[in-house]
């Protein structure tokens, strides 16, 4: 229907969870207080084939006329439940996982599915062995919670009313008429059917038609007429470092970003002060008045982080700010740590014990652990290639329009 | 007024002989042996007045004449909400001499009895004795040579047959859902004798579906079935 093809197997699910609620009982004969008998009671699906049923049940053509106690269930009916209807743009949704996918369906149709449960039995009390042990669960409904849709694996929990009990005895009349010991049990199980399921993709842009305010290469700002906005996901930014600390408590760290590409600080750091006040962002830890996440910021683009050599620090070079700290907002180039501590007479090399010890290790791990950037690419005034932005998704992204 | 005493056409013992040894000979001529299984009654219930322990535990064989000559009666074979029901039904006649020196005597009964099995071997099938006509042939020069046994399709529901005779004891084994020790059978026998009746939702959502019926259910969350159901 509409142009799609869906199959939920809903209705056979529902014939199953409907046998599997009767498939197990057992029943015994005793006489006086010793079981002589016990017996699993057979059930099926009454409806069947007529070949089949021949075939299987009679193969060798000597088949006595039944055989007793026997269940059997069908599906009678359905009735739509206007009392639970949920509002049809409700959607139930499930990750996708690792493949960054979002399954969704609309909410289901409730219906009212009609059950009628038979038990024949050849003798009284089997029957009422049988009907004691399924009118306990019956109060006057059993709700079980059923897996409907795979690919959402969400459990709904379905009640099963069971409406009537009756009973068909025809001990009566003539002695060549078979007694027939019937209980018929009607039940409502009250269902739900589903559409189709549909998977997308995660969002990881928008296209927005809009004319925001740039940042050019030469540092103006100005309109982006008829561009393109791009709303980058989490996965565009980027922490400079991520570290990994070993059973042994030793801290090792990995450089994220790529080298000679330019970024944007999102966030300097995060952190809680320690005893001494040495990570309080509000305190200052020398007598430069630098946050120890300023601090490490001068460790990451320059290689020195004690007070005395970096004085000066960050260069004109990393800060395009030119302010003495580095805060939000401010672009930089990813340094190659590796050639930075193999350049001979730069403070780099005679602070390389910042980068190995494992005390460093830890500091730099305070200082750097929850710092944040976004990849920063700059367009031209050319308008055919100045066409899309991209937009930070943090908390200041309105004020961060990176040309692209 | 009394009946004319010159004429003795119910009183004729000599006759009445005559005429049961016809029988029985005609019997013996046109009819077949079977087998006569009496019923033991085990565990009566005087409440719900049925003995749901029966047991089978002789074998007599005796000459029958199938009255019915042109095929089963009843309402043959149909299928059901309970699947396949046979309803064959049958009618044998059996001499009451026959009856009485074959089984009467050494069942301690002096007739046929509803409930009793009959083994009719033309069909290799199990009746059941549901009743006993004896006034078929009504009193032929004032006796009754004969009993009507009107018999139908045995409906098996775990009867314990031990008669001695392989051919009657394992009769029904390929529908047994209980062992001869009283317990249920095991599950792929039970599925055998069934048909696969309990497990066929596993069968029509197993495979390559990956669920079965208890996947699909999960009782843990909703717990149906707890304890405190009471």
């Amino acid at each position: 229907m509409y142009g799609n093809h869906f199959y939920n197997e809903t209705t056979r699910r529902y014939v199953a969870v409907f046998g599997t609620m009767f498939n197990d009982i057992e029943i015994s004969r005793k006489t006086g207080n010793t079981t002589v008998q016990q017996m699993k009671v057979p059930i099926n699906y009454a409806p069947m084939q007529k070949i089949l049923a021949r075939i299987n049940q009679d193969p060798q053509l000597n088949a006595p006329a039944i055989t007793l106690p026997r269940m059997s269930f069908e599906m009678t009916g359905m009735t739509y439940a206007p009392d639970r209807k949920l509002t049809s743009v409700t959607k139930l949704v499930k990750s996708g996982g690792t493949d960054a996918s979002m399954t969704s369906m609309f909410a289901p149709a409730p219906y009212d599915i009609e059950f009628q449960l038979n038990v024949m039995t050849k003798y009284n009390e089997d029957g009422t062995k049988i009907i004691e042990q399924i009118l306990p669960f019956f109060k006057p409904d059993c709700t079980v919670s059923v897996k409907l849709i795979d690919e959402l694996g969400t459990y709904f929990d379905i009640p099963i009313v069971l409406n009537s009990v009756s009973q068909e005895d025809t001990y009566e009349g003539d002695f060549e008429t078979r007694r027939a010991l019937i209980w018929t049990l009607n039940f409502t199980m009250k269902g739900y059917f589903f559409g189709p399921v549909s998977t997308k993709k995660q969002i990881t842009f928008v296209d927005v038609d809009v004319a925001p305010v740039a940042e050019f290469a030469d540092g103006q700002l100005g309109n982006v007429e008829a561009s393109q906005v791009t709303v980058s996901s989490s996965a565009h930014i980027f922490s400079p470092f991520t570290f990994t600390t070993a059973e042994n408590g030793d801290i090792s760290y990995t450089h994220n970003l790529v080298v000679g590409e330019q970024y944007r600080i999102l966030r300097v750091g995060l952190g809680v002060g320690g005893p001494d006040g040495l990570f309080d962002p509000d305190t200052p830890a020398q007598g430069d008045n630098k946050t120890n996440w300023e601090r490490g910021w001068d460790q990451y683009l320059t290689g020195v982080a004690s007070g005395a050599v970096a004085t000066g620090s960050p260069d004109s070079t990393q800060d395009v700010d030119e302010s003495d700290t580095w805060s939000v907002g401010d672009t930089f180039t990813a340094p190659d740590l590796n050639t930075l501590l193999n350049t001979g007479g730069n403070n780099w090399n005679s602070n390389s014990h910042l980068w190995s010890s494992q005390s460093a290790k830890q500091t730099l791990k305070k200082r750097m652990e929850y710092a944040l950037v976004q990849k920063v690419q700059v367009a031209s005034y050319d308008p055919e290639t100045a066409t899309e932005l991209e937009l930070g998704t943090d908390d200041d992204w309105k004020y961060r329009t990176i040309v692209t | 007024m009394a009946k004319n005493y010159y004429f003795e056409n119910y009183e004729n013992s000599m006759e009445q002989s005559l005429i049961e040894d016809l029988v029985i000979e005609s019997i013996k001529i046109y009819g077949i042996d079977v087998w006569y299984i009496p019923r033991t009654l085990v565990a009566e219930d005087s409440i719900l007045n049925e003995d749901d322990l029966s047991t089978f535990n002789e074998a007599y064989m005796a000459e029958m004449y199938v009255k019915n000559v042109d095929g089963f009666e009843g309402e043959g074979d149909f299928l059901s909400k309970f699947g396949l029901q046979i309803r064959d039904s049958v009618t044998l006649t059996i001499a009451k001499r026959t009856y009485e020196s074959e089984v009467g005597t050494l069942e301690d009964n002096r007739r046929p009895l509803e409930g009793d099995l009959i083994y009719l071997p033309l069909n290799n099938k199990v009746f059941e004795i549901q009743y006993v006509e004896h006034e078929a042939i009504f009193y032929q020069m004032g006796s009754l040579q004969t009993y009507d046994l009107r018999a139908e399709l045995f409906e098996y529901s775990g009867e314990r047959f031990d008669t001695g005779y392989d051919f009657i004891d394992e009769h029904f084994d390929n529908y047994k859902i209980i062992q001869d020790n009283g317990t249920p059978v095991d599950d792929a026998t039970f599925d055998a004798n069934t048909g696969g009746q309990n497990t066929a939702f596993d069968d029509f959502i197993d495979s390559n579906k990956e669920i079965t019926a208890d996947n699909i259910i999960d009782f843990s969350q909703g717990n149906p079935f707890g304890d405190d159901i009471f």
